[in-house]
Order: structure tokens, then C-alpha cells, then sequence
């Protein structure tokens, strides 16, 4: 699955994949194993709704987008991961000396961090969860990245830090929601903001199953 | 006065200020120094219990009172940061313990990351901090900085504190269970660089209790020689229904904490979860005073995750990055182009270098700048510890300010107006300095070079320099000028190492003139590292140079079982691998992008043909067919670079041995990754595939402020720009550095690219053009230059 997705992220979705690659690849994922530092950290907090926001702090969680996921959900998680700074150094020794290796262990750490993601959820043990909705995405505001990293002390306890701008270092980090009390949406490409030029749909490829 | 109990006393500090006042009511997200204005007496309470408690420290509660982190509270953060001190006072007064307890400043990391990994820059850091000291200084006994994770805002904090105030300085780092900070600092190398700074107290707190910080503590109680402070959790945090909770009580703690105490522990206090309890049965469990240590002084230069111990085994200083008799290096640290230094770092460290020399003399530079420079960009994807290579104590001086780690500093001599110029640096920022047995001129006699050795042990001792932060260079001489003096050397460094210090030597020097110099050089190393050379500078690319140490050690005794020599001298990696054969013509090479293979291929070619005719009639149609196969999606991203990538080594092989004249190389463009933005793997994409067509490429590197694309503009005259952004936050960055360019009259056409970019948004902006990706950049640029 992990190199499925690391494939899919640098174009071969459908494509032929040259041995040297695939080769590449196997041998950049393994670096990743040794290089990673993942954590993690969540917390649970409650919802009100209407306008939907974290009852313990007050804070809102705009867009209508987060207001149909959250609808049925009394609860919701605020998670972060990050595979850490010595990731972050790797992939730019490689920009130095090994381009193709950089992007390929690019493409791979957001695999991984992905799946480690993934994993993290599952093992906090809440079958009736939605998915993990990401700040950035539609139009739940980027900007709701320093709510989350107030609220979990990211930069303390995972070392992400949110610059002025809204970009997180690491990189290779994940912040995000996750409501308790799923009725079953899924994920789609509606929101996406990518949607109208979208590389992967431009060749016939496609993250989610429906718009 | 503090400092005169500090070390001898065993001192109290506080515990948990967050804990306290999460009891208080404080929420989740709430800014707790708010708390300072708002509720003065709830904090003065704080305080109270814990001087009644027995603390002889009071921590204000100032942990996140910079500008930056209190953006968004309701009062200024001078205006709170006041309000904290005077709090601390009032109590202080109250509880009647105004002689003999302590306020300390309290400071915690700034909430960005420094640069050249994060976008705040190491004076922003030191000006955010130093506003904090000057604001407390008169009226607090000591700055902490507490639960930090980055040893270089640390070492900012520290000069902010010891530039702005004659304050104590305490520093604690907050160490994961994996042993390392999560900027990644391990213990050794924290308490290398802070004691190098001149901290008074250094140790850990948070993140973990008394119990799971033992091998932490164990480590910086056995290696620091400034006293120890430690201020652990209540034990692990466990969150239950929202809220962090901590299991271990005060009696276990304190049982914990006087094993610690007996070990030597100067200060003692608390963290996360600790109330005026744990604090009243700790100093009720405290013995008067701190026990001795004894600690071992050691010779150790650090970087800034990795510290390299001199004495125990051979360490090799890589010589590369010095441009003397290098002209491709001469030429890139006039071109600014310092990537070359960075891929000549990266080289040396993967043959086994374990520290690197650094020189950027040249006459035309301006040293001090291009150090600084080069220094932030190796600390990037280095983390070797560094020698700063200099004979210009400003470059010496700004080097060692913004050097992350604790460098080696190459040289002084025997002169005292260069050890004048240079000691109070290594003092201030603590380094390892080098000393050149030389005067007036290098002595012949044995004799004379060690007179010249202990004048400078001497001399240093005077700044406060022990012997264990010098390394003596007894000089190499050249064999065939000086013969008979190459002998003294070696008898100078035996001489030497009596004195109790290490040895350095530039070893090749030895060889110069003479036919088979890597046999002389070799020969010499031996016989030096058997004289007791502990630091040579060689150059690691040398494997059979590198294999002698490795040899070395074995007959030493160094390499316990020969397990390292085994390991490189025997299997596949001992196997020379032979010249590649040539397989494949070169258009195959690169569209295939073998790039091991494309020298042998490339050298065929000119044997055959002309230079420009190899570039003109294989080289580019085949990189062309690349482009095609790219764009129609028959092959992708990583295939495309690795032929960009083939094709820039072709270049750079057919430039090298036939000087293509000035009109063949294309450009120059400039490229740049906005300010605020600093991811640009997108941006290097681009650099490669236009340098694999000729295109001369200046890169300006990620988060460039648009007055300096613009002054790089004036410079370069390049014939287009590329701006590259990733978040639409950043998009305003590039607005506005595409208007400053066309305010200063700029007419060189700019391209934009990036994730988030359209052609609507570029439009939009103000750019001349819009590409999708590399490929894109390149077709643009060959129809519109």
C-alpha cells in the first residue's frame, strides 16, 4: 500500500514503473524506516453545533464543509503527526546531491507519514469516526492549523512548529480533525482544491471515489 | 550572591507554575500569562506556597511572554511580562524571604523554528529574547530558559542574556525517551555548546519523570562541569477525558530525586504536575549542600545534533572546502554559487570525514559575509561539527556567532596580537582553538615549536582557555624544500602531547613537489598518527589515505577485534569496482538517465567528434525526446530527472575539459522560492532540468525577501525570473516581490510555478508567465529568450 500511494504521488498511478525506480523507491523506503522519527498526539474535545465550534475553548470550526462532516458528532478529535526534523534534512541532503532520489523519498515520506496517520487513528480506538479532515482542504481555512497546534501544544510535544504563513515544519507533518459519531460520509474530491486542475484526474486517476 | 552559592549550596527550585493554574481554572487554549494582570493575587499565591514549601527559586510566569507567541493575547507582552515580575516580588516580599530566595526570569522556546530548517533568523531570535532580558533585568536574579528543544535558540538566548545583562543564566532542554531533544540534541552535545557559552547552571526538565530521565541525567551529571539543575515531570503524562494527569506522588519523586541529589545535583525543582508538595519533601529531603563530581575534561567540538571526541581514536578533518589551489571552488565562491561547497560537504562526510575545515579566503570576498553564508547552508544537511578556517578574526567572530554547535577555530599562533585578536572569541562563544607552533616565522628546532606551544597554553589560560579547548599544530614541512626539518615535527608533536594537549596537521603538504604524492603523504600520516596526531586534515576522498587510519587502528588497538577494517576491507566494498563498460551510446544514457555511465559515454563521443557538436547533435536530441515523453506521460517526474540529471553531469565533464566558450551556455536565469515559503524541492526540480539544457541557473534558495531578489536582480542582470510559491498564503509574497522588480525598473520577464498557482493567479499577480512544471519552464524559456 505504501508504495502504491509513493507511486501514485509521482505519476505512475496507471504507468509502467522502470525497474530502476521501483528499485529506488524500495531502497528510499527503507531510509525512511531508519531515518523517521514519527509522534503523534490528539485529543478529544466536545462539539456544539450551530455555528459548530469546540465547546471547551469556544473556538470555531468554519466552513460548511466541517458543518455536514460534524453533524452528527457530539465529540471530536484534534490530531497531529509528523515523521519529524531529521526527515526534513534528509530529503534536503538529497536535493543537494540526488535529485531523483529527493523527489522519490519526498513522494515516500508523505506515504508513510500517511500511513502512519492512518495507523495512529486506529489504534485510539473509535470505530465511529469520519475521516480526518486537514485544514487547507476546501473550505475548512488553512488558518485553523494554529487552533489545532494551540490546542494539542504541537511544538512542544511533536517539535511542529506553524510559520507565519500557515506552513508546518516538518514538512512531512499532518494536523486535523476528526469527528466522533461518523454516519458514514466519505471522503470526496468535491472539496478539493486542486479539483479543477488536478494532475492524478488529468490521467485518468483519482484519490477519492466520488466529487 | 547567587553565584557564589550556586554549585555549593544545594539550592530549591520551584514546581509546576501550568499545573497550578490549570487548578486555578485555566483552560485548554487560555493564555496563561494573561493571568499576571488579570488575577495578580492567584499568581502571587503560586508563588507563595511554593517559598513556604521551601523553594529558594521563584520562575515567573513568563514562559511564553515573547511578541511572537502573545500576538493574540489581550495585554502586551512587556506590559504582562512586568506584570509577572512584580507579582513574583510582591510574594517574594510577603513571605518574607526578600534575602536569601531568588526570581528567576522564566523564558520557554519562542514557538518558531530558526532558520536555515525553520524561517526565523537567529538575530530575529536574539532580538525577540534580548527585549525580554532588558525589560527584567533590574529587577530578576537569573534568566531560565526552560523546555527547550533547539540548541541554537538556546545559544541565541544565552548571548541575548549575557550581551543585555550581568544576569545567572540556567538552562534546562527537554529531552524525548529516545534520549534526544526533538530538534534532535543529545545530552553531550547540549552541555558541550552551553558550557562553551559560559552558562552558570544547565540540565533537563519536562516531558518525562524523575525515573525515565535517569540515563539523561546520569550523562550530564558525568560530563557537565558547570553545576546541574533538574526540574522533571510528575512522571509520564497520561491525557484522560481532555485532561493531562500525572501519576507519581511526592514521595516517589522524592526518593527518585535523591539518588540524583547524591550524584551531585546543584539545583532541584519540579515540572509539569509537581505542586508545593513535592516541593516542601524535596527540600525537606535536601541535603545543605551539593555533593562533588568529579568530571573529566575532554576535547570535544560539536555540531549541531553529533559531538566528536578528540583523544580516544584518530578523527579526520576533511580539507576540501578550502578554495586555496582549487579553481573550480575558487570559482564557485565568486560565482556565490555555495551549492558546490554543500555537495563537497555531503562528499566528504559520506568517505568518513568526522569533521570538516572551512575556508572561503579569497582575495575579492568579503569574508565574514560569504562565512556566514556557507555556514547556515552546510548546517542545513550537515551536521558534522566544523573547523572555521580563518585568518581574519571578523570572519573568526561572525562564524563563531552563527555556527550552530561548538566549532573548532583554525588558527592562532604564536603571535600575541593574533591571540589578542582571537582568544576573546573562542572565550565568548567557546570553541576549540587551533595553535600554529610559529611566530615570526616556523622554527626549525623541536625545541623552539614546543616553546611556542606552551607560550599559547599560556596565554590562553589568561582568557580563560583550558588546555583541553586547544589543539597544537607542530606544522608539516615540505620534503622536498625542507627535508631534514619534516623529522622535527614529529618530534615536536611528541614533545607536545606532553603538555596534555591534542595534535592537529595539515598532512599533504608534506609531499608537495615530489613525484607519487599520495605515497609520501600516506608514509608521513603513519609515522605522525604513531607520534600521537590526533586530528589530521586530509582529504577523505583518498580511500587508500583513509584505509591507512583505518589500519592504524588496528595495530593500536583502537579497533577492538578489527571489527571496522574487517568490515571495509573484506566483502564487496573492498571489491574495486572497475570503469563501467560502456554499453550504451550516450543519447541511450541519458534518456535512460545512467548517470554512473555517461562519463565513460561522453569521453567516446569526444574522441569522435567536436565538443559543440556532442552537445548539439546527441545531447539535446535526446533530451528532447525526454521532454516529449515527459509531456505526453510515457515516463514521469523521476525518470525526467534523472536524464536532466545525466545530462548536467555530461556538461559538466565536456566544460571541464574543452572551456565552452561564454555564448554556449544559455541564461543566466534566476530562480527563487518566495519569502515566507520554504519548501522548494519544486524550485530545485526546476533548476535541474534548466541547467540539464545549458541554462546558467543563479538560485537564490527559499524564503528570499523580495528587496533581495530585487538587489540580486541589479547584480545578475539575469534574462528571466522564476518566482515559486507552494501555499496560497505565500502567493501574496510573490505579488509583491513581482512588483518590487518592476518597480526598480526590472524588465527581465517573470515565470511563476507552483502547486497552488493557475494561470488566472499569476495573471492576477502580476507575473509575465504561468508554467505547470519543469518541463514547462523550459519550453517557456526557449521561445521567449
Amino acid at each position: 500500500m505504501l508504495k502504491k500511494t509513493a507511486l501514485k504521488y509521482l505519476g505512475y498511478g496507471k504507468g509502467e514503473v522502470p525497474g530502476e525506480i521501483d528499485r529506488l523507491l524500495d531502497e528510499t523506503i527503507l531510509e525512511i524506516e531508519k531515518t523517521a522519527q514519527p509522534k503523534a498526539a490528539a485529543a478529544l474535545f466536545y462539539l456544539e453545533q450551530e455555528p459548530l465550534r469546540i465547546q471547551e475553548t469556544g473556538d470555531r470550526i468554519p466552513g460548511n464543509q466541517m458543518k455536514e462532516l460534524m453533524a452528527d458528532c457530539e465529540k471530536c478529535l484534534l490530531v497531529g503527526c509528523t515523521l519529524g526534523i531529521s526527515m526534513e534534512r534528509k530529503i534536503k541532503l538529497y536535493e543537494k546531491v540526488d535529485m531523483t532520489r529527493a523527489v522519490v523519498m519526498d513522494a515516500a515520506a508523505s506515504a508513510y507519514l500517511e500511513q502512519f496517520c492512518d495507523a495512529y487513528e486506529e489504534k485510539l480506538g473509535y470505530p465511529d469516526r469520519t475521516y480526518r479532515a486537514c485544514p487547507g482542504y476546501g473550505d475548512f481555512p488553512l488558518a485553523f492549523n494554529q487552533i489545532i497546534g494551540k490546542l494539542l501544544d504541537i511544538s512542544r510535544k511533536l517539535g511542529i512548529t506553524i510559520t507565519e504563513s500557515g506552513l508546518m515544519i516538518p514538512q512531512k507533518s499532518m494536523l486535523g480533525v476528526i469527528g466522533i459519531g461518523d454516519t458514514g460520509r466519505k471522503k470526496s474530491c468535491e472539496s478539493c482544491v486542486r479539483k479543477k486542475d488536478c494532475p492524478f484526474r488529468k490521467r485518468g486517476e483519482r484519490c477519492y471515489e466520488t466529487d | 550572591m547567587l553565584r557564589d552559592r550556586l554549585g555549593k549550596d544545594l539550592l530549591i527550585f520551584d514546581g509546576a507554575m501550568g499545573t497550578q493554574l490549570q487548578k486555578a481554572g485555566l483552560g485548554a487554549g487560555d493564555i496563561p500569562e494573561e493571568l499576571n494582570i488579570e488575577r495578580p493575587e492567584l499568581l502571587q499565591s503560586i508563588h507563595r506556597a511554593y517559598l513556604e514549601a521551601g523553594a529558594d527559586f521563584i520562575t515567573t510566569n513568563t514562559f511564553g511572554c515573547n511578541r511572537l507567541k502573545m500576538a493574540d493575547a489581550r495585554y502586551e507582552a512587556g506590559e504582562m511580562l512586568l506584570a509577572a515580575v512584580e507579582n513574583a516580588r510582591t510574594a517574594r516580599k510577603e513571605a518574607g524571604r526578600e534575602e536569601d530566595a531568588y526570581i528567576v526570569l522564566d523564558i520557554g522556546p519562542i514557538g518558531q523554528l530558526l532558520e536555515p530548517m525553520g524561517t526565523l533568523s537567529f538575530d530575529e531570535a536574539y532580538d525577540i529574547i534580548a527585549e525580554q532580558i532588558k525589560l527584567a533585568e533590574d529587577r530578576v536574579d537569573a534568566v531560565l530558559f526552560e523546555t527547550m528543544s533547539d540548541l541554537y535558540e538556546v545559544k541565541a538566548g544565552i548571548l541575548a542574556a549575557r550581551e543585555n545583562s550581568d544576569l545567572p543564566v540556567f538552562v534546562t532542554m527537554t529531552f524525548e525517551q529516545s534520549g534526544r531533544t526533538l530538534s534532535g540534541n543529545d545530552p553531550e552535545t547540549f552541555v558541550n555548546v552551553a558550557e562553551g557559552l559560559g552558562v552558570d547552571a544547565l540540565g533537563v526538565n519536562c516531558s518525562l519523570g524523575p525515573k525515565e530521565l535517569k540515563p539523561i541525567i546520569e550523562q550530564i551529571l558525568n560530563e557537565a562541569s558547570v553545576p546541574v539543575i533538574l526540574q522533571p515531570n510528575a512522571g509520564l503524562p497520561c491525557l484522560e477525558h481532555g485532561e493531562t494527569h500525572y501519576h507519581v506522588t511526592p514521595e516517589e519523586y522524592v526518593e527518585e530525586m535523591k539518588e540524583y541529589m547524591a550524584a551531585g545535583a546543584a539545583v532541584v525543582g519540579g515540572c509539569c504536575g509537581t505542586t508545593p508538595e513535592f516541593i516542601r519533601q524535596l527540600s525537606q529531603a535536601a541535603p545543605k549542600m551539593t555533593s562533588a563530581r568529579t568530571v573529566e575534561k575532554k576535547t570535544k567540538t560539536s555540531g549541531p545534533t553529533q559531538t566528536v571526541v578528540l583523544g580516544d581514536k584518530v578523527i579526520v578533518c576533511g580539507e576540501r572546502l578550502n578554495p586555496t589551489g582549487k579553481k573550480k571552488m575558487k570559482k564557485a565562491l565568486l560565482e556565490e554559487r555555495y551549492d558546490e561547497l554543500v555537495v563537497e560537504a555531503i562528499r566528504q562526510e559520506e568517505a568518513g570525514a568526522q569533521v570538516l575545515d572551512v575556508n572561503v579566503g579569497l582575495p575579492g570576498i568579503d569574508e565574514p559575509e560569504t562565512m556566514k553564508k556557507v555556514i547556515k547552508l552546510l548546517q542545513e544537511v550537515i551536521t558534522l561539527p566544523l573547523q572555521i578556517d580563518s585568518s581574519n578574526p571578523e570572519a573568526i567572530e561572525k562564524a563563531c556567532r552563527y555556527y550552530n554547535g561548538k566549532p573548532i577555530i583554525n588558527s592562532v599562533n604564536g603571535k600575541d596580537e593574533v591571540m589578542e585578536a582571537v582568544f576573546p572569541i573562542v572565550q565568548k562563544y567557546g570553541g576549540v582553538v587551533i595553535g600554529l607552533t610559529l611566530d615570526e616565522g616556523i622554527p626549525l628546532k623541536a625545541e623552539e615549536r614546543f616553546e611556542i606551544a606552551e607560550k599559547i597554553i599560556k596565554k590562553a589560560e589568561e582568557y580563560g582557555i583550558g588546555k583541553e579547548d586547544i589543539i597544537i599544530d607542530c606544522l608539516t614541512l615540505t620534503a622536498s624544500a625542507q627535508q631534514k626539518e619534516v623529522r622535527e615535527t614529529l618530534r615536536a608533536m611528541k614533545m607536545v602531547k606532553e603538555l596534555g594537549v591534542h595534535t592537529v596537521l595539515g598532512v599533504s603538504n608534506v609531499s608537495f613537489g615530489l613525484p607519487n604524492r599520495p605515497l609520501l603523504n600516506r608514509t608521513f600520516l603513519t609515522l605522525a598518527m604513531e607520534a600521537g596526531l590526533d586530528l589530521p586534515i586530509i582529504n577523505p576522498l583518498d580511500e587508500e589515505l583513509m584505509g591507512t587510519i583505518d589500519a592504524f587502528h588496528v595495530l593500536f588497538y583502537n579497533d577492538v577485534d578489527s571489527q571496522i577494517y574487517i568490515q571495509k576491507q573484506s566483502g564487496e566494498a573492498a571489491v574495486k569496482t572497475p570503469a563501467k563498460e560502456v554499453s550504451f551510446e550516450l543519447k541511450d544514457i541519458i534518456m535512460r538517465g545512467l548517470k554512473d555511465e555517461v562519463e565513460g559515454a561522453v569521453s567516446k563521443k569526444l574522441a569522435e567528434m567536436e565538443p559543440l557538436s556532442v552537445v548539439n547533435e546527441e545531447i539535446i536530441p535526446a533530451l528532447d525526446i525526454v521532454g516529449k515523453e515527459y509531456e505526453s506521460g510515457k515516463i514521469f517526474l523521476p525518470q525526467l530527472i534523472q536524464s536532466a540529471e545525466t545530462t548536467k553531469k555530461a556538461f559538466e565533464i565536456i566544460k571541464e575539459s574543452f572551456a565552452l566558450k561564454e555564448g554556449e551556455e544559455k541564461g543566466p536565469v534566476m530562480i527563487a522560492t518566495v519569502e515566507g515559503d520554504i519548501h522548494d524541492i519544486g524550485k530545485n526540480i526546476v533548476k535541474v532540468v534548466l541547467e540539464s539544457y545549458g541554462y546558467r541557473v543563479i538560485d537564490l534558495g527559499k524564503d528570499v525577501k523580495a528587496g533581495d531578489v530585487v538587489e540580486a536582480c541589479r547584480k545578475y542582470q539575469p534574462k528571466a525570473i522564476g518566482l515559486s510559491a507552494l501555499m496560497t498564503t505565500t502567493v501574496a509574497s510573490m505579488e509583491k516581490t513581482i512588483r518590487a522588480l518592476k518597480e526598480d525598473g526590472c524588465r527581465a520577464p517573470v515565470w511563476v510555478g507552483g502547486a497552488v498557482l493557475t494561470e488566472d493567479i499569476a495573471a492576477d499577480i502580476g507575473a509575465d508567465y504561468y508554467t505547470e512544471d519543469a518541463m514547462a519552464s523550459v519550453n517557456l524559456l526557449e521561445k521567449i529568450l
